[in-house]
């Protein structure tokens, strides 16, 4: 069992002990308004059920909340879908800071890893934009995300392709948010070179990516396009990377496009003008939706392979701290990880929380306490076969 | 230096004179023809200087000549001078025709000159063995009233008579009493001059009808009258031409009328008015010399309208010596007024010739009591000679009336003299000439070099039209290639600097609407339409690919059709540029494609095209013609942009969507979009499809030609950089600038090549006039005798 006590509550690190002892695996998103964070999640959630099939595994949302939100996304989604075409403006943004809560759930109490992701509106990004009385919320915010091992951009890779006349491409970082995606992300680095042990990885996801592959539908391949635009609108925040984090020696960047939809490919986009704002534009596209119009999602299993590499890397390094601390006590080692506060701690009860359940299906042989052992056994070569896996041809690593 | 001339004296006969005459006579004659060269140089200097003058005054005149070479022709007092010069050939010319008759003469001529009475014709008749009928003398009345010439022939014995016209007789003799009375008018023909009204005259020594009138006027106004009287008598020999008479018939036309002849009733005889001339040739009864003449010339002091004047230019043309005949009358016997005049007359007809030599004085003693005959000599040696005999003047005694005695004293002394003296004489005439032209020539020398000082000034200023010409020309192709920069500077920046053109996304925008419109609007026939044409067809066919598939053709092609739209901009931006690229040929073409301002372009009354079109024509009809620049003209006139042609194949593949079948992109098999039922919802559902298809492609259409925004921009570029490289850096530009400014240089520079070629035009006449004065200025130093 991992021990439900040992979560300090707000002191989120990247990887926790969740309520009942299984480990919090804490993901900052950092996006504006309506850019596919959700759309991003359900996605995630979505090809993460397709990827365990078959395994003692499950992926799940984890409380009534993340159900809720998930499950009225679908609803949305599911109706544009029918309906043939849909608007990505029709997709309710989020309004309020919100935790989604995803498990990989080994069905036995206190085991598992569950995946925090958090999100927001992305309206706080932008003090400008940031409502009046939401400050203690945008900190808390920014707790989170800078102690987060992994950072996701989602980048809506239609607002970079549909972007063709010089208004339209003068408006691309206003509706992308790049100086305050900059901004977060110069200082989640900054937090990262202080633990310069932790492995940190930065995904930069462009969502909606289904019209520009012509991997999962689609009639074209503009993938090359679509990179070389991330790499010059972003161009700035991966520069940041060696010059804000130069010590942490397992840093990664990981370009993984993702296809949240799969049958939708777009029709059309309006760059409309502001009304409030003299010369800025809102960028809003419209789908139609690929016959048949089933969903497949693409994209994210890259970026499960890189959350896993991340854990199992993790992993490496505890049991290489554990095994020069063998001589010492337990508590010890307890205290090391704790003194640590970080994934490093996170992981080890993870790993500890292995150890116990192993020992405890060998000391008492019964039946629970052995399939316990088994579970957690298997979670642990899930992750670690999907942290072997390759990715796919869209991802590329800086 | 000329021999000094020698006193006369009676000389024995000296067999060797007419040997002597004669060769002097041919070495003289031998002179004439480089004399007349001469004259003809001096006429053509004379006629070149006029050109000169004339050249010198139109520049000088026009408006257009500039201050400073006015300034310089007024420093230098060209015209002035120039009139002076031309006036210094006149006298040149003049003293060059008396040097000509001189020399021209093929005898040895004497004048006999003298006052009335004093035995003129009688000395002549002495001389020349002619009678009273040929030669009239007698006593009281004046006799002699025609010059003659009289010359020694062994064999004729002939009197030519050359007779006026009526014009002649009017211009000779009318005119001048017409003008010396203050008579207006003359008559034109005989008629009239016989019916003309002349005021009666009054009486000698009374006062006239003009107070202020002289009193010789009454005798001028006597004569008119008295030639108008006997006009009758002589009216009939105006014939003008030579009469050749018998001595024997010449007396009615030499002599005046008699005093009874003038107390005729039945009207006076005055046949000596029709002739001009009289020329008689006789033999000399004493003469040794064959080749003689003598010259009976109008008495001096005579009252006659231009007689002294007309005596001066007959001494100057036709004498050698001139014997002064002097005579004591009644109990006159001494050197009055009338022939110290006399005296003075000759000494100006003489010219270059010692007096000396050329007048002698012949006293008429014949009948003359000897008392009188020696008052006459001794006042004679006093006032001629200053006291001392022969000092000035030769003076000689003879008795006229007697042959022997005149050929003794007076002829063959003065063949002597001449035979020693004329060859000298002759010498002092033609060097003293040659001094005064030659001062004349010094004269016009220095204008003409002051003349070319002053022209070369301006010329070094101005240089030459063609010179001009090449530099305007140079000039031309600079400012064409720098308008040019600049325009080809401005389209690089519309293409590589500015991200786009606005009015093509706009153009772009405006197409993809309208095309939307279409699409929306029910695929050009409206949904409802559409499905019920796509439900009869599917169940026609059984399937619906076949409608699907010719749907999604037909409006693939629409699509296409409906963003040629774009066209008008790119028709509108090609004229633009056909148009700047005139204006800033037109800007420096002066008015060769018309006014840049108001014939080209915008607000203009042509086009750009039309102005590179006629630019084009001017480059082929230019002689010789400038292809290159022609050739870059043509191109740039040739550029095509449209849509069909330029982007359509760059942003056809958007279209691609719209077909019914697509190859899949993994496998390369082609896959059926779309398979509807044949019922009703299939139709919708297949217009759905049709729809979202066409708003894609439209879409994607309208994408891709945002993303050629900048092509328009970079074709127009292209273009005029290619322009203005050929134009201005092809190896022909330089000189086929230079051939289109010489085709067209009244046109690119209106006014300044008409008026310089007229400026030059007056220029080089003055330079072409000074340089043939100066040529034939230099021919003259080798060709004068």
């Amino acid at each position: 069992m991992i021990p439900t006590n040992q979560a300090p509550a707000a002191a989120a690190s990247a990887a926790a002990a969740g309520e009942d002892g299984r480990l919090v695996y804490r993901i900052g998103m950092v996006g504006p308004s309506r850019v596919g964070k959700t759309s991003l999640i359900t996605a995630l959630l979505h090809d993460g059920q397709r990827l365990l099939e078959g395994t003692p595994i499950s992926m799940k949302a984890v409380g009534t909340a993340t159900q809720k939100r998930l499950s009225q996304h679908r609803r949305e989604l599911d109706g544009s879908l029918l309906a043939g075409e849909f608007d990505a403006g029709a997709l309710g943004g989020s309004q309020d800071q919100f935790t989604f809560h995803l498990l990989l759930d080994t069905g036995i109490p206190g085991t598992g890893i569950e995946l925090q992701l958090l999100d927001y509106p992305g309206g706080w990004l932008d003090p400008h934009t940031r409502p009046a009385g939401v400050d203690a919320q945008w900190e808390e915010c920014e707790r989170f995300l800078e102690q987060c091992s992994v950072l996701v951009v989602p980048v809506d890779a239609a607002v970079l392709m549909e972007a063709t006349t010089a208004s339209h491409l003068r408006a691309v970082p206003t509706v992308l948010g790049t100086p305050q995606v900059t901004d977060v992300v110069r200082s989640w680095l900054k937090r990262r070179n202080e633990r310069p042990d932790e492995p940190a990885l930065l995904l930069l996801c462009p969502v909606k990516c289904e019209s520009y592959f012509d991997d999962n539908g689609g009639r074209r391949d503009q993938s090359a396009t679509l990179l070389q635009w991330v790499r010059k609108v972003y161009r700035q925040v991966i520069e940041l990377v060696p010059n804000e984090a130069p010590d942490v020696r397992s840093m990664r960047v990981v370009y993984a496009p993702v296809d949240t939809i799969g049958c939708v490919e777009i029709l059309r986009a309006d760059w409309l003008p502001e009304p409030d704002e003299p010369g800025a534009l809102t960028f809003v596209a419209h789908y139609g939706v690929r016959p048949p119009g089933e969903r497949s999602v693409k994209g994210t299993e890259d970026i499960m392979i890189a959350l896993c590499r991340q854990l199992v890397s993790g992993r490496q390094k505890v049991e290489e701290r554990e095994a020069g601390l063998r001589r010492e006590q337990a508590d010890t080692a307890q205290t090391f990880a704790e003194r640590d506060e970080g994934f490093f701690r996170n992981i080890w009860y993870l790993v500890s929380g292995e150890r116990r359940l192993r020992a405890d299906a060998a000391r008492s042989s019964r039946e629970e306490a052995i399939q316990a052992a088994e579970r957690a056994r298997a979670l642990t070569g899930i992750v670690e076969s999907l942290a072997r896996r390759a990715h796919s041809d869209r991802v590329h690593q800086w | 230096m000329p021999d000094a001339p020698t006193a006369l004296e009676p000389v024995p006969p000296d067999g060797d004179l007419p040997a002597r005459i004669s060769a002097i006579l041919d070495r003289r004659h031998a002179l004439v023809a480089p004399v007349r060269a001469e004259l003809e140089w001096w006429q053509r200097v004379d006629a070149q200087l006029t050109a000169l003058a004339a050249a010198v005054a139109v520049l000088r005149d026009h408006p257009s000549t500039s201050a400073e070479l006015r300034a310089e022709l007024a420093a230098f007092g060209l015209d002035g001078r120039v009139d002076d010069a031309r006036s210094g050939v006149a006298e040149a010319t003049r003293l060059l025709r008396v040097l000509s008759a001189r020399f021209a003469r093929g005898t040895i001529t004497v004048g006999v000159s003298g006052k009335a009475r004093v035995g003129k014709s009688t000395l002549l008749q002495s001389i020349s063995g002619l009678d009273d009928e040929q030669i009239p003398t007698g006593k009281g009345l004046p006799v002699t009233a025609v010059r003659s010439r009289i010359r020694h022939s062994e064999t004729a014995e002939r009197a030519t008579l050359s007779l006026h016209t009526f014009e002649t007789f009017a211009a000779d003799v009318l005119a001048p009493h017409h003008a010396q009375l203050g008579l207006p008018g003359l008559p034109t023909s005989l008629e009239e001059f016989a019916r003309w009204r002349y005021p009666a005259p009054s009486a000698p020594g009374e006062q006239s009808g003009d107070p202020a009138a002289p009193p010789s006027h009454a005798t001028l106004l006597k004569r008119l009258r008295d030639m108008q009287a006997a006009l009758p008598s002589y009216a009939g020999d105006l014939v003008g031409g030579e009469r050749e008479l018998h001595l024997d018939e010449l007396r009615p036309y030499v002599a005046y009328p008699t005093n009874a002849e003038l107390g005729d009733a039945s009207g006076v005889s005055r046949r000596y008015l029709a002739v001009r001339d009289l020329r008689i040739e006789t033999r000399f009864p004493h003469n040794r010399v064959q080749r003689l003449a003598v010259v009976d010339l109008p008495g001096l002091g005579e009252v006659a309208v231009g007689a002294d004047a007309h005596h001066v230019e007959g001494l100057q043309n036709e004498v050698d010596v001139v014997l002064l005949v002097k005579r004591a009358m009644g109990d006159e016997a001494y050197w009055g007024e009338a022939d110290a005049r006399a005296l003075d007359l000759l000494d100006i007809a003489r010219g270059f010739v010692a007096k000396r030599d050329f007048v002698v004085l012949v006293l008429n003693q014949g009948g003359v009591e000897e008392a009188m005959a020696t008052t006459l000599r001794d006042d004679v040696t006093r006032e001629v000679n200053m006291g001392e005999p022969d000092r000035f003047f030769q003076v000689v005694e003879t008795d006229a009336a007697d042959p022997a005695d005149v050929h003794r004293r007076v002829l063959a002394p003065v063949l002597d003299h001449l035979a020693a003296r004329l060859p000298a004489m002759d010498a002092e005439v033609l060097a003293a000439t040659r001094a005064q032209t030659q001062a004349v020539v010094d004269r016009i020398d220095v204008l003409v070099g002051d003349l070319s000082r002053a022209l070369a000034t301006v010329r070094a200023a101005t240089g030459s039209a063609a010179e001009d010409l090449d530099r305007r020309a140079r000039r031309l192709r600079q400012d064409v290639a720098a308008g040019l920069q600049e325009l080809v500077a401005r389209l690089r920046e519309q293409a590589r600097d500015a991200a786009e053109d606005p009015e093509y996304v706009a153009t772009v925008e405006r197409a993809y609407l309208a095309t939307r419109e279409w699409i929306t609007g029910g695929l050009g026939v409206g949904e409802e339409a559409w499905r019920d044409e796509g439900l009869r067809r599917m169940r026609v066919d059984s399937f619906s690919g076949g409608y699907a598939g010719e749907e999604l053709n037909r409006v693939r092609v629409e699509i296409s059709d409906s963003f040629e739209r774009i066209d008008g901009f790119f028709t509108e931006r090609v004229e633009k540029l056909w148009t700047d690229v005139a204006r800033v040929l037109g800007t420096e073409l002066g008015t060769l494609l018309g006014d840049p301002e108001t014939d080209v372009g915008e607000g203009g009354t042509g086009t750009g095209h039309d102005a590179l079109d006629r630019f084009a024509d001017l480059l082929d009809a230019a002689q010789p013609p400038c292809p290159r620049l022609r050739r870059a003209v043509r191109t740039l006139r040739g550029i095509r942009l449209d849509y069909r042609s330029q982007l359509h194949p760059r942003v056809r593949s958007e279209l691609d969507g719209l077909a019914l079948e697509l190859p899949d992109p993994q496998t390369g098999q082609l896959r059926t979009q779309i398979t509807v039922a044949a019922t009703a919802a299939g139709a919708e559902e297949l217009y759905r499809f049709v729809l979202r298809m066409a708003e894609q492609a439209a879409y994607l259409t309208q994408k891709a030609l945002l993303r050629e925004a900048v092509t328009p921009a970079l074709v127009l570029h292209a273009a005029a950089e290619q322009f203005e490289d050929t134009v201005i850096r092809s190896g022909e530009s330089e000189v086929e600038f230079r051939r289109l400014a010489d085709a067209y240089k009244n046109d690119i520079w209106p006014g300044v090549y008409r008026e310089m070629d007229a400026a030059n035009a007056r220029f080089t006449a003055v330079t072409r006039a000074r340089d043939l004065l100066v040529a034939t200025l230099g021919a003259r130093k080798e060709d004068m005798p």
